[in-house]
């Protein structure tokens, strides 16, 4: 179903330039190794890049999307071994990667900026940049990972402490990006795309992060601990060879169900909108995730998108 | 769309010059921070390693800024468009040049110009001051301040016959012959222009936690540009209140280069703008890049009236009630058409309902970004004033 457009895309690339740093397997006398959770993202079987059409989707499969940007932070990676016991993981540090005093965070970014639809051509408020990553590495000692359990978004701890330590700007990197300016806190998955209806084009925008997040109007999380809706979807693959399989973000399985339609006081376009409030492709798109769109509780077995390849 | 960003061209002409200010003092230079006097909430700009900033390039540049001997025939100066009272505006709609051309596009307010990611409405491989100022200074088409190449050399002897400036330069560019160039002018001018810092307003006061800068009409004015309704802050959030942004942290991977069409104009349903003012399109002649401009700063934008790339919008109210709309409709003459049914616009301006004590309220909260420590700073002042 994937249509193949002209250029290789970047996420893609992204999975090439990446699958290195699995680093073979080299357990150490102390028995641990390199680990690297890789990501890409899938139109069922078919990685999908930059270039590419997925088509089919909505109803009567009328519809088709091209992906722009897309973008999700990941945090509490836990792997456990074939008995289920939990393995001590270890991110490294780089630019996708941040400890901080209130936990660890990484940031997938499988979009640039200069091929196909991540250009940004067609879409009226493209976002992204040019840099990507496709995976997060790191040391796992105790065993031999066999299982992965992980959030897509920033513990609520340490959204606090990032908010309450740095001016918007100045977050570290891979913080200073996705912030949903500082009243709403930051934005956890951001995927832009372009839509195509019967031949009329569209925008779609799943913009996933915490609400009800409080502050005084510039700045989250300052009178509470935690927002009044999470919103972090959170996942878990059993039999998972870290070594065998990537982690799949499955763009149809994101939009399953959503109508592709966007009604505005004047009319209804082909398009999807869900910026974690009351739009109405939001119900739709948050149970794809396994997210309940009334309280923004998590259940990693609802969620379909992200699953082992 | 414009997302991606050309190659650096006017660089190479730039780095000539400049460089000379290493100078082994044994007292500690004044860190960028202190020269500019930036708020603790304010991360540092970006500045480019060829024109390191010196509090001697500032003050030349700030001279520079105000003398109308910088234009070819001397009755304007960069302050001429660019009043310190008005945030660095000139509260016309567009302004008329030196030599008497009509310039198209309305004077950018220069409040924190350090900051943009890209200069100017409508460009997008202008990154750096050091490139952008040479087009109000050289530009011949329209003529701006007329520095051309028929009287160039007339107008640097100028400052290389004036014992003040001869100092001057031979302080900011140490060593360096011959003393007056137009690179260092502009190194100079673009040394001053990143000291236009604004970050005083009763807005930045409520954002360090004084809870009364603010009326309760402007926290809800806060909250309605922060809101799903109004969607303003997708475009102006951050310091800067623009998505056109970088500092001195910013990576190339991460530095976004954004350019929108706002719906001002839908001339012959196909999102065209008035022909020859068409944003982006005028560099690229990309269809799809027609009307597409970057969004200003909202910095002390109370004060620079009027509004929009060609100054179309009279007040700041109206500006509202533009996005509230989704689009601007002119219903008769050469610009005719509905800006709402732009196929080009950003998804972003759609039709709305607002009352009016909430478009009341969002013009008085962005009121509550004029910033009087800025427009009465003295150090920003004309020099020349102070010698009356």
């Amino acid at each position: 179903m994937v249509a193949r457009g002209l250029v290789c895309g970047a996420l893609g690339a992204a999975l090439v330039g990446l699958a290195g740093c699995g680093g073979g397997s080299s357990s150490s006398s102390s028995g641990s190794q390199d680990v690297a959770l890789r990501f890409v993202a899938v139109d069922g079987d078919q990685p999908v890049g930059c270039g590419d059409v997925i088509e089919g989707l909505g109803p009567d499969g009328a519809s088709s999307v091209a992906v722009s940007d897309l973008r999700f932070y990941v945090s509490n990676v836990q792997f456990y071994d074939a008995a289920g016991r939990r393995l001590t993981t270890r991110l490294d540090r780089n630019e996708f990667q941040y400890h901080g005093r209130a936990g660890d965070i990484a940031m997938i970014d499988l979009t640039g900026t200069d091929a196909g639809a991540c250009a940004g051509d067609g879409l009226t408020y493209p976002e992204g940049t040019s840099r990507t990553n496709g995976a997060i590495t790191g040391r796992v000692s105790g065993g031999t990972p066999a299982r992965v359990t992980f959030d897509i978004g920033l513990p609520q701890k340490l959204m606090k402490q990032v908010i309450a330590d740095n001016t918007g700007e100045g977050a570290p990197s891979p913080l200073a990006e996705m912030h949903w300016s500082w009243a709403f806190a930051y934005r956890f998955l951001v995927m832009n795309f372009t839509v195509v209806t019967d031949g009329a084009a569209g925008e779609g925008y799943v913009h996933i992060g915490s609400t009800d997040c409080g502050g005084d109007g510039t700045k989250a999380l300052t009178d509470r601990d935690a927002c009044g809706r999470i919103n972090t979807p959170a996942v878990a693959l059993d039999d998972f060879d870290p070594q065998r399989d990537t982690v799949a973000v499955d763009i149809r399985a994101l939009l399953a169900g959503v109508d592709f339609t966007v009604t505005t006081e004047e009319a209804t376009v082909p398009g999807v909108e869900c910026h974690s409030f009351d739009q109405p492709d939001c119900p739709t798109v948050f149970d794809n995730l396994g997210l309940d769109f009334a309280t923004g509780s998590a259940d990693a077995t609802g969620n379909a998108v992200f699953w082992a390849r | 769309m414009v997302w991606r960003v050309a190659s650096l061209l006017a660089l190479a002409l730039l780095v000539g010059c400049g460089g000379g200010s290493s100078g082994g003092n044994s007292t500690a230079a004044p860190t960028v921070r202190e020269l500019l006097r930036l708020p603790d909430h304010f991360e540092e700009p970006a500045i480019p390693d060829y024109n390191p900033l010196t509090a001697e390039k500032i003050g030349l540049g700030r001279r520079l800024f105000y003398d109308p001997r910088l234009s070819g025939n001397q009755t304007q100066s960069c302050a001429t468009c660019h009043q310190q009272a008005r945030a660095f505006t000139d509260a016309k709609a567009v302004p008329t040049g030196s030599t008497g051309d009509r310039l198209p596009r309305n004077s950018q307010g220069l409040s924190n110009v350090a900051y943009f990611s890209t200069m100017t409405w409508g460009n997008n491989v202008l990154l750096e001051l050091e490139q952008q100022i040479h087009v109000p200074l050289g530009s011949d088409n329209p003529v701006e301040l007329g520095v051309l190449d028929g009287n160039r050399e007339e107008v640097l002897a100028r400052f290389a016959d004036d014992p003040t400036y001869r100092r001057l330069f031979a302080d900011a560019f140490p060593g360096s012959e011959p003393l007056v160039t137009l690179n260092k002018v502009v190194f100079a001018l673009a040394s001053f222009c990143r000291t236009l810092i604004s970050g005083d307003s009763p807005y930045d006061r409520y954002y360090l936690g004084d809870q009364t800068a603010l009326t309760a009409q402007q926290v809800h004015g806060l909250r309605l540009f922060n809101s799903e309704q109004f969607e303003c802050f997708h475009c102006h959030s951050g310091v800067n209140f623009t998505i056109s942004y970088r500092d001195a942290n910013s990576t190339p991977g991460t530095i976004t280069y954004p350019f929108f069409n706002n719906g001002l104009y839908n001339i012959g349903g196909d999102g065209s703008y008035p022909p020859g003012n068409q944003g982006i399109y005028e560099l690229t002649l990309d269809p799809f890049d027609k009307g597409l401009f970057r969004p200003q700063s909202l910095r002390n934008v109370a004060l620079t009236a009027p509004y929009m790339h060609d100054g179309s919008i009279a007040t700041l109210r109206e500006v509202v009630q533009h996005y509230v709309r989704g689009g601007r409709l002119i219903e008769s003459g050469p610009y005719a058409g509905d800006g709402r049914l732009s196929p080009l616009k950003s998804g972003l301006v759609r039709p709305f309902s607002a009352t009016d004590e909430e478009i009341d309220a969002v013009v008085a909260f962005l009121e509550s970004l004029t910033d009087d420590t800025f427009t009465s700073n003295p150090e920003l002042a004309d020099p020349f004033a102070d010698a009356h």
